[in-house]
């Protein structure tokens, strides 16, 4: 009673995020909660746009072939050509088209980063899960391990892991997730610590429902509403590491991608701008559309964290 | 009280080394020098009494033998860490200030187009990769105007000195220390920005307002302490974390630091070199931290007292 | 109406007052053309129970709303002759400065800077003219003043060194450094143990009296409006209910809402709470 909800500023807001993490198990809830979430989430003009722009990479990505004016793997005109009506982008070091270099190259970039994000979301999801239900022993070995992993900088990670193992594409996968899985898991952990005090777990846990039920029907989906923001984030960091090691000529040789368009630019700067300006920029608008998406979608799950500027009156 | 924080929290840390059980226990043998190294190095000892061995020569100091540059490991990271040193410490003392500055101004300023393009100039420069901006630098400032040189410490041949070798350093440590300041400092904003907007939200900036204080006065006494505690934290792990040398950025200046060492053992498949420089790297974060921790307390009186 | 009241000159006029705060994505209207008056030295309680907008009109009318929630303000403000709606920042800091009115507030941790000692915090408020230890000496009255004995140890504490009690006599000496003419508690005794309410309710009394301050109390606490206050407003949903002296509300109440709050304080139910269409449940 001491607390003033609604006529103190701060506690409003408090109490609107309260409301915002009730449980909606009943059917209806969920379809009204899915509704309200769209809608707010369309308001979000710049989430509207990350959106925009991750469609529109889908998009190319799908439909690389059909975009590429050539065949990128082969010499299609003098290597080093400036760009120009025929090359809108230029050629590279060996003649190939960088713009259809650049088409091909979202297919790599995005699956990795999408792929990525989703690995260290079930590695660390599982482990975050795991130590926050169970506690005790469990909980301090795993998160103890999270917390190992994040001492190291996560470039060194990765490319510990592509020194060891090498780098084809679904170890590169494995890498980059190896790397970040510890921000899911501590995310992940952190929310089963808090929903496992909620009444309504305490209550399943009284009515004697299976662990199953109760952490996959129960927590689980009260749960998630941060990580998918965490997911968008993940994905944005494994391009950008993908992108790294593509520079630093470690990626999948097989493979286009961005990063390594920028490993060939390295050599040629002097000559050719445009191998290191474009691809660049195109790793710069995927990264752009992932942050402004995740953005977006933490100003719906958290109203309070995104404020817009606060003026400083008398 | 305090003390007993720091020793869990140091235990925590240190706990002997499981980063280095994971590593040496997967070390895996060069065929070409498997001979050699066998021979040599007791390679087919078991595995418990060469990782025993290793923790001993870990004790003096000896982190093992690079057989591609034959020179012992520790001698290379030595020679190197000074030079990630000073390109790290640049990068960070121009950056944070800048970014201090960008973040606060963005949330605290009246005028919501201040605040709008500061936010898209941090989160186009967040998504600019460090060494795409470096490459994007070499080509504007090194190639077309020919203001600094495009790579490396210093020229082949110098006959400078003094003042003149100091100059010339300099203008070798300035594409790539910018390219760090820049990256650092769009960090370092959107940090602030967030920790700016949370600190503007407390009652004690409304017990100012109340005093008759100024705005530049409310946020000089309170705001600007209080929200840069918080990067103080983060830069600091970020400064360990930079010990390993900003990989990308030192590849793309060839900056002979830390991270081109790493990238050369790895191409080199040099792995006693690539163990080496993680352990250095972790150890460096380890220690980063613990002295972050005792920044913080001298800082955060809140933390001092073991409340 | 208290008729001694009533003859003194008014220190604070404010009429028809109407605020709007952003909340989430919707605009609230939690203050709704309130008249209200505060004449010089005169103790005033605003009462209601939780989001009846009491804390609103009281920060609304000493400009200190958080301007990122304050959606539209409308009405009058008058403050000794002074318009203080529309007055511009410079000349509203300076106001303060010089002691016109100052605000104690409900939650008295967050309302100290938690990295600063609380002497520092304490001597910011007095005029930056004054030499370090007149200033040194003055806060250290003030601290006494709001009850505190050992001031000299408090000035060297921060705030979460301090008891509730004692942080929240450290925000009344804080707020009374200007020597204002009007003070605003907001739930000055809420946060606080009954034995150490009733301390501080004392030194409220005792501010009143001997410094001949207004004192606009703002509370849910029937008693302690009972015991301090000379005119009370009842406020329910953004609206002012009922205004009347205090013995004339507790003996006929001339709003039900009045009587339902009256005669729950009295058979001691501390806990009211609100239901969706304001009533109290």
């Amino acid at each position: 009673m001491n607390r003033e909800p609604q006529s103190s500023p701060t506690s409003l807001s408090q109490r609107s995020r309260a409301t915002s993490d009730v449980p909606r198990n009943a059917l209806a809830a969920k379809a009204l909660a899915a509704r309200t979430f769209l809608s707010r989430f369309r308001r979000t003009h710049y989430g509207f746009a990350g959106f925009a722009i991750l469609a529109l990479l889908v998009l190319v990505a799908i439909t690389a072939p059909l975009l590429a004016p050539f065949d990128p793997r082969r010499q299609v005109g003098e290597s080093l050509m400036p760009p120009s009506w025929v090359h809108p982008m230029g050629t590279d070091n060996i003649g190939r088209d960088l713009l259809a270099l650049l088409l091909y190259g979202t297919r790599a970039s995005l699956a990795i980063g999408f792929c990525a994000a989703l690995a260290a979301l079930l590695v660390g999801g599982a482990i975050g899960a795991l130590a926050g239900y169970r506690r005790g022993f469990t909980e301090v070995v795993l998160m103890r391990l999270a917390e190992l992993f994040q001492t190291l900088p996560v470039i060194i990670v990765v490319l510990f892991a592509i020194a060891l193992f090498g780098a084809s594409f679904w170890l590169l996968i494995a890498a980059v997730a190896l790397a970040i899985w510890p921000l899911e898991a501590r995310l992940i952990y952190g929310q089963f610590i808090n929903l496992r005090e909620r009444e309504f777990v305490s209550a399943a846990i009284v009515a004697d429902l299976s662990t199953a039920h109760i952490v996959l029907r129960e927590i689980l989906p009260n749960a998630l509403p941060p990580v998918i923001v965490q997911v968008a984030l993940d994905a944005s960091l494994a391009i950008l590491i993908e992108s790294g090691l593509g520079f630093l000529g470690l990626s999948d040789p097989n493979m286009i991608s961005w990063g390594q368009l920028l490993f060939a630019a390295q050599d040629f700067l002097n000559a050719a701008w445009w191998m290191s300006v474009f691809p660049g920029l195109a790793i710069c608008i995927a990264i752009i559309g992932l942050n402004l998406l995740a953005d977006g979608l933490n100003e719906v799950v958290n109203p309070r964290a995104v404020r817009a500027a606060i003026g400083l009156a008398a | 009280m305090v003390a007993v924080v720091f020793l869990v929290f140091g235990m925590l840390q240190l706990t002997p080394g499981d980063p280095v059980q994971a590593m040496v226990g997967q070390y895996p043998v060069p065929p070409e020098f498997r001979a050699a190294i066998e021979r040599h190095y007791h390679l087919n000892d078991p595995f418990v009494s060469r990782l025993w061995q290793y923790f001993a020569n870990l004790a003096h100091g000896d982190l093992g033998f690079s057989f591609q540059m034959q020179r012992p490991v520790t001698e290379l990271i030595l020679e190197r860490a000074p030079r990630t040193l000073i390109l790290a410490a640049s990068g960070f003392l121009t950056g944070i200030p800048i970014g201090l500055a960008v973040g606060l101004l963005s949330a605290a300023s009246q005028n919501p187009h201040v605040d709008r393009f500061w936010t898209t100039t941090t989160l186009i420069a967040y998504a600019i990769p460090g060494f795409w901006l470096g490459q994007l630098l070499v080509i504007l400032f090194a190639m077309q105007l020919g203001w600094f040189p495009t790579q490396g410490m210093a020229p082949l041949v110098s006959r400078a000195s003094g003042f003149g070798w100091l100059l010339e350093r300099a203008r070798y440590l300035a594409l790539p220390a910018i390219t760090y300041a820049i990256y650092e400092a769009t960090r370092v904003a959107r940090l602030m920005r967030a920790n700016v907007i949370e600190t503007l939200g407390q009652g004690y900036i409304v017990t100012a307002r109340a005093k008759g204080l100024s705005r530049g006065a409310i946020v000089r006494r309170h705001v600007l302490r209080n929200s840069s505690l918080p990067v103080v934290t983060i830069m600091g792990y970020a400064f360990g974390v930079a010990m390993g040398g900003a990989v990308l950025i030192e590849t793309v200046f060839s900056w002979p630091g830390i991270g081109l060492l790493l990238i050369e053992a790895i191409r080199a498949r040099d792995n006693q070199v690539v163990v080496g420089v993680v352990l250095f790297v972790s150890l460096a974060v380890i220690l980063m931290n613990l002295i972050v921790d005792l920044i913080y307390c001298a800082l955060d009186p809140r933390i001092r007292t073991g409340s | 109406m208290s008729l001694e009241a009533s003859h003194r000159p008014r220190l604070l006029d404010v009429r028809n007052l109407t605020v709007h705060l952003r909340v989430a994505d919707r605009i609230l209207r939690a203050v709704d053309g309130v008249d209200l008056f505060i004449a010089q030295g005169e103790c005033v309680g605003i009462v209601g129970e939780s989001g009846s907008g009491k804390t609103t009109l009281a920060r609304a009318m000493l400009r200190l709303l958080p301007p990122v929630e304050l959606a539209a303000f409308s009405g009058e403000v008058i403050f000794n002759g002074k318009e203080i709606r529309t007055l511009p920042d410079a000349a509203l800091q300076a106001m303060r400065r010089q002691g016109t009115f100052s605000m104690v507030f409900q939650d008295p941790l967050g309302y100290l800077n938690p990295t600063q000692r609380v002497g520092a915090q304490i001597a910011e408020a007095l005029p930056s003219t004054l030499p370090a230890a007149a200033a040194r000496k003055r806060t250290l009255d003030l601290l006494r003043e709001a009850g505190l004995r050992e001031a000299e140890l408090v000035t060297r504490r921060y705030p979460h060194e301090l008891s509730g009690g004692m942080r929240q006599r450290a925000l009344i000496a804080l707020a009374l450094a200007p020597s204002p003419l009007l003070l605003v508690a907001d739930e000055p005794t809420t946060s606080l143990d009954a034995t150490v309410q009733l301390q501080v309710l004392e030194t409220l009394r005792h501010l009143h009296r001997d410094r001949n301050m207004a004192l606009a109390v703002i509370t849910h606490d029937l008693g302690l409006v009972a015991e301090l206050c000379d005119r009370v407003y009842v406020m329910r949903a953004g609206k002012v209910v009922e205004c009347a002296d205090v013995f004339t509300l507790f003996e006929a109440p001339a709003h039900p809402y009045t009587a339902r709050l009256i005669e729950l304080c009295r058979r001691g139910a501390p806990r009211m709470t609100v239901t969706a269409d304001g009533a109290l449940a």
